[in-house]
């Protein structure tokens, strides 16, 4: 097959398939005309900037205040916003009132405040997750946010994913078939320390660190893992076991830094969870496996392996593969449609945006279309609540019960 | 007291080393350096489609894309670079490069950055050609190297040696004594200064050709030649670096930059030391 039919091919083959099976990546709202959206960020530290990167990338919004306590960061996300104005108070921030919506980015265990303050300002909230670190500041939260008119949507960014958003349509639909086993792990080298300048600034900093404020590694990053376990699953678990340790940084923390977890998730189902910051061996990413294929997905990339007694299903045939030992791996493409149109299916692998831009993108088009909310407070406070409760078991050495606040087994 | 940090990023190794117990916790610092790097990657590679970079090129062509600070500054700065030297360096070669690359002949003619247009008040980018494409290859780990000696300078770190693929390095404190490869029997002593070194090896294009390519012709800079140039900041050093590569002639670079030029087959036989820079150039007895 000359080079020439090969793309004719795949093409046809390719287009005909995404448009029956996979769902067009939705691109954010073109620029409406007239005023931008005037967006405040609360808390300037690294998610804070992060989401200040992402922000830029949105012609129609406008970040017009930011706030942190330290002058330091302050001045650093001021870097990264242009003309915005730099406060030192959240109250300020929200008493200006050209601000319709906020972003709440303090450390964890201070979102409570800011948040309420943000509902009863009458501004949307974007929360960073974990929704709080405590059953009651989590519960506060989400009913100011079911009592309000506003927007609110937690940063749960799984929901947003274009990929895992696909990967979740074929679980839907019966691809792998029944769940037997779930794993997720969190892995990264680092100490996750972060250094202070000032030696009175280091332990605020730190307070992740910190066993009296922190959740920890589960409670920081498994949370948004668990809420994808979640939305894929339409359940939640009902006991939760595990441990942790210092093993590789023992520098006066009073958080571990490489812990398990079991969820069980009933009827024999279980979610097996590793976190540790002393190894980047295949980073972060959770597995659904079934019994005709596995779900692998990595917040940046996804991949399908089919069992060999699976069904194929014609466009399979055309799909690009990645191999994985001997295993081969269908990868999936956010937005195969229109790259399949313009013959560039094989390149971009892989979102063409960071999972927060999408999450942002999904915050705007709930406030300016009304589209539903892509994780509501209700589903960031059973995310936090099992998060809380695995955090409560890796530290006790405990199995611990979970109370999911208005949840049904499905 | 040394602790080593290292980070597979931008296509190659790169490198910290701090010395001496300054900070409480200097693992921290170190990490934070490396965090700088590796979010750089994220943000300037061409090679991944959600960096900044890619983005750029799909849409800063269509309406100005607005930019943090210090990539706008980044962009200033390679732009006036671009401008000093005539054109022998250029970030708006994205599509040439990966033209040479695919072993694909080269277009018949491009647009360089001169096509890049930027506003300082706004802070945004923005393409009059829509065949612009940025790679920033050249200046990439300079840039790097700079945020993460800005991190470990405000993290209270004053004697650290960083490097990027060794052929761009930045020392904080000193002096660092480095050597050179292929100029047998150079060193340069490092003291709170950076150092960049440009000659063609390790990769080549399919066609054999070195990859630094003269933006203005398309062709790859001779192979015999090698460029290192000494600075107070990374970035210039890195963009000068490869610009004397392609057209080495000193004078048009900025006085305040320390530079050698050699040439020859093998071992460098002709070295020529121009500036006075910061640091010490220090020739060896066998060199004529």
């Amino acid at each position: 097959m000359t080079h020439t039919d090969r793309r004719r091919f795949l093409r046809t083959g390719a287009a005909f398939s995404a448009a029956a099976l996979l769902p067009d990546l939705a691109l954010p709202a073109a620029p409406r005309l007239g005023e931008p959206l005037s967006i405040g960020l609360i808390g300037a530290g690294r998610q804070g900037r992060a989401i200040l990167a992402e922000l830029a990338k949105f012609p129609d919004v406008k970040v017009a205040a930011l706030c942190d306590v330290s002058a330091a960061r302050l001045a650093s996300g001021l870097r990264r916003a242009e003309g915005a104005q730099g406060l030192a108070d959240h109250r300020a921030l929200l008493d200006l009132p050209e601000i319709e919506a906020v972003v709440v980015a303090t450390p964890s265990h201070l979102h409570r405040e800011p948040a309420l303050a943000a509902i009863a300002a009458g501004k949307h909230v974007y929360c960073e997750g974990p929704l709080a670190t405590t059953e009651s500041d989590a519960a506060a939260i989400a009913a100011a946010a079911r009592a309000a008119s506003t927007i609110f949507q937690t940063g749960m960014q799984a929901r947003s994913n274009p990929i895992y958003l696909l990967a979740r349509s074929f679980v839907a639909s019966g691809a792998i078939r029944d769940v037997v086993s779930m794993r997720a792990q969190h892995h990264r080298k680092s100490s996750w320390r972060l250094p202070a300048a000032d030696p009175a600034e280091e332990a605020a900093l730190n307070w992740q660190l910190d066993g009296s404020v922190s959740l920890g590694l589960v409670g920081e990053f498994g949370v948004h893992q668990l809420d994808a376990v979640h939305w894929f699953l339409g359940s939640y678990p009902s006991s939760v076991s595990g441990s942790g340790a210092v093993l590789c940084y023992p520098d006066g923390r009073s958080v571990a830094d490489t812990v398990h977890a079991s969820f069980d998730f009933g009827r024999g189902r279980v979610l097996a969870y590793a976190a540790t910051l002393g190894s980047s061996a295949e980073g972060t990413h959770e597995l659904f496996t079934g019994t005709m294929g596995t779900v692998k997905l990595g917040w940046t990339a996804g991949w399908m392996f089919k069992e060999a007694d699976a069904p194929t299903q014609g466009w399979e045939v055309y799909a690009n593969r990645q191999g994985f030992g001997n295993e081969q791996g269908i990868t999936l493409i956010a937005d195969a449609t229109k790259l399949a149109a313009q013959n560039k299916l094989k390149e971009g692998v892989g979102l063409p945006e960071p999972p927060l831009y999408f999450a942002l993108a999904d915050f705007l088009r709930s406030i300016r279309e009304a589209k539903p909310v892509a994780c509501s407070a209700e589903e960031g406070l059973r995310a936090a609540t099992v998060a809380i409760a695995a955090h409560r078991a890796i530290s006790s050495g405990e199995r611990i019960a979970i109370e999911v606040p208005g949840s049904r087994a499905r | 007291m040394a602790l080593l940090f290292a980070s597979f990023s931008m296509g190659t190794r790169f490198e910290i080393l701090l010395e001496g117990e300054e900070s409480a916790h200097p693992r921290a610092a170190g990490e934070a350096a490396l965090a700088e790097i590796e979010e750089l990657d994220r943000r300037l590679s061409f090679f991944r489609r959600d960096s900044l970079v890619s983005r750029l090129n799909r849409s800063a062509a269509l309406a100005p894309e607005r930019v943090d600070r210090d990539t706008f500054e980044l962009f200033a700065e390679a732009l006036k670079v671009a401008r000093d030297s005539r054109g022998a360096f250029d970030i708006a070669l994205g599509g040439l490069l990966a033209a040479r690359r695919a072993g694909e002949p080269a277009p018949a003619e491009w647009p360089g950055s001169s096509a890049i247009e930027l506003d300082a008040r706004a802070s945004t980018v923005f393409f009059t050609d829509p065949r612009v494409a940025l790679d920033l290859g050249a200046i990439a780990k300079g840039h790097a190297l700079d945020l993460a000696g800005r991190a470990l300078r405000e993290a209270g770190v004053t004697r650290a040696l960083l490097h990027g693929g060794t052929s761009s390095v930045l020392a904080l404190g000193g002096p660092w004594p480095i050597a050179l490869e292929r100029a047998e029997g150079q060193r340069v002593e490092l003291c709170d200064a950076a150092l960049s070194v440009s000659a063609a090896h390790g990769r080549r294009f399919p066609d054999g050709g070195g990859h630094v390519v003269d933006p203005r012709t398309g062709r790859s800079a001779a192979d015999e030649r090698l460029v290192a140039v000494v600075g107070a900041r990374a970035r210039q050093a890195d963009a000068w670096s490869t610009a004397l590569l392609v057209d080495p002639d000193p004078g048009l670079a900025p006085p305040d930059l320390g530079i050698a030029l050699a040439s020859g087959p093998r071992a460098l036989r002709t070295i020529s030391i121009h500036g006075a820079g910061r640091a010490a150039f220090v020739p060896s007895p066998l060199v004529a």
